[in-house]
């Protein structure tokens, strides 16, 4: 059995009187994909930005690669998020810079590689979420999809251990999704990233998921890898995971 | 009670504002030696704060400097004393009203701008994403703003102050009866009479510029970066940025005026 990469003890998060995490643990092997679902406001995208450092928990314990995040000065947290890939709901690229220059950027500022060698490196990415004929487009003028395959090469440009994807297949229409899916699933089986995916979609937590997680007002309401959430009888896990996968 | 808990709001939030705005003021001056390497990015922001103004910035000084020239020359005529109108338009534009219109427009201009930029991209977790990949914002996106101001805000100043004076030149020419060598005479000596080899009310001017370009700067960034809650969000960043800047032009005009000509003396 492989160690923890990510570890979540009794995370508890509230924002005024919303108590959005009420005592969240799990933990995440090295290597693994664990899928997070659930109704909105049920604390996923929170959970994800707690774990990256942007969010800090009212109390709890958040462990990525052994460290207590919470800890963690802001120079100890961009050293451990250079280790880390996030992939935003809407992308989130940089809305004046080219697709290339998106995804040249945590090079250009983090590492002493030269142009030619960030080129390489780029066009690498590029080729895998194959978006080589947008390279020179501003985000403004490309698709959700297409958006969303930047979002994640640029996640991937610096070799991530781990990649936090949050709702990768939101606003696109089936196909899109299933070819972010199947890009997801081909990044973890190439680079072996450990991943945490929030998603509300069925075919998205079976076709990438190792474990298996159902959130319900800020607690993790069941657990489990994708054959056993399949045959869940929790009424709500059912609704979530049960039926023909969509 | 509504209103007390409305006023400690207010009052606290202006005070979390200006703490935030003072921080990040010091977070840009700590990345200052990132600088050689964000060249790119600050030229261009220089032409986007400075050489895009210009044009707004000279038409508005050629005709503040004739508005100023005409009325003041015209009651100066009354007593005889016209042939002044060299001296005052040429201490007024550099001591107070170059800096403090050049800083007005860049203020509307580049310092809204700047609030709505990193605004939109604040609710639009762009400035997460930034984070998020280990890139530090400050030295990113506001550093290379703060110095294009600063830069631009003075050199934008002495246009102004030269083309404020040329256009109280053409009316004192054309409206008062004044030759216009006559009129750049007195205007030169006014500002040279004190024998220094930069005039003081040109270099005060310069330097409340200076100051102008950080304030309007870093409020504008302070008030981007604080932007919440989407559109509306970007709105308020702007007119609070906008607001902040204008009053903080006035107030800190009046203490660098106090400093150089009261407090060290004219």
């Amino acid at each position: 059995m492989s160690q923890p990469l990510i570890v979540l003890e009794n995370v508890y998060k509230t924002f005024g009187s919303k108590k959005i995490l009420q005592g969240i643990s799990f933990q995440v092997e090295e290597g693994k994909t664990y899928v997070i679902m659930g109704g909105s406001g049920t604390g996923k995208s929170v959970t994800l930005k707690t774990i990256i450092g942007v969010l800090k928990p009212d109390s709890g314990s958040v462990r990525v690669e052994g460290q207590e995040v919470p800890a963690l000065d802001r120079y100890g947290l961009m050293r451990l998020r250079r280790d880390m890939g996030y992939l935003f709901q809407d992308g989130a690229l940089i809305n004046w810079m080219t697709v290339f220059d998106n995804i040249a950027l945590p090079l250009r500022e983090n590492s002493k590689l030269t142009e030619a060698e960030i080129r390489d490196k780029v066009m690498d990415v590029i080729r895998l979420v194959e978006l080589e004929h947008a390279v020179d487009l501003l985000p403004d003028s490309i698709s959700g999809g297409m958006i969303k395959r930047a979002g994640l090469a640029r996640a991937l440009i610096n070799d991530p251990k781990i990649i936090l994807y949050d709702e990768p297949n939101a606003g696109l229409d089936p196909i899109m999704s299933d070819t972010i899916n199947r890009l997801i699933k081909s990044v973890q089986d190439r680079f072996g990233v450990t991943s945490i995916v929030v998603t509300h979609k069925r075919a998205c937590a079976f076709t990438v998921g190792d474990i298996i997680a159902v959130f319900d007002q800020g607690k993790i309401l069941a657990e489990g890898t994708p054959g056993e959430m399949r045959n869940s009888e929790i009424p709500l896990v059912r609704r979530f995971l049960g039926g023909v996968v969509d | 009670m509504g209103v007390i808990n409305d006023a400690g709001k207010l009052v606290l939030g202006s005070c979390q504002g200006a703490g935030y705005t003072l921080t990040l003021l010091y977070r840009t001056a700590k990345a200052l030696p990132h600088l050689p390497f964000k060249v790119r990015f600050t030229l261009d922001q220089m032409f986007a704060a400075g050489i895009k103004t210009i044009p707004v910035t000279l038409i508005v000084a050629v005709f503040a400097g004739m508005i100023l020239s005409l009325q003041t020359g015209l009651e100066l005529q009354k007593y005889g004393q016209h042939t002044l109108i060299g001296n005052i338009v040429a201490i007024s534009m550099c001591r107070e009203m170059g800096p403090f219109i050049t800083a007005l427009i860049l203020a509307a201009t580049v310092g809204s701008a700047m609030a709505a930029e990193l605004g939109t991209m604040n609710v639009s977790e762009e400035i997460m994403a930034l984070e998020v990949m280990s890139i530090d914002p400050v030295r990113f996106l506001v550093l290379p703003r703060v110095v294009a101001l600063t830069l631009m805000c003075p050199i934008l100043t002495i246009l102004t102050d030269i083309v404020g004076i040329a256009g109280g030149g053409i009316v004192a020419t054309t409206q008062l009866g004044i030759s216009f060598p006559y009129y750049l005479n007195s205007a030169r000596e006014s500002l040279t009479s004190m024998g220094q080899g930069l005039p003081k009310d040109v270099y005060v001017g310069i330097f409340k510029a200076w100051i102008f370009g950080v304030t309007i700067s870093i409020i504008g960034c302070s008030c981007g970066l604080r932007a919440r809650g989407g559109a509306i969000g970007v709105g308020n960043a702007v007119r609070q940025a906008v607001k902040t800047a204008f009053l903080l032009i006035i107030v800190l005009g009046y203490i660098v005026t106090w400093f150089f000509y009261r407090l060290l003396g004219s």
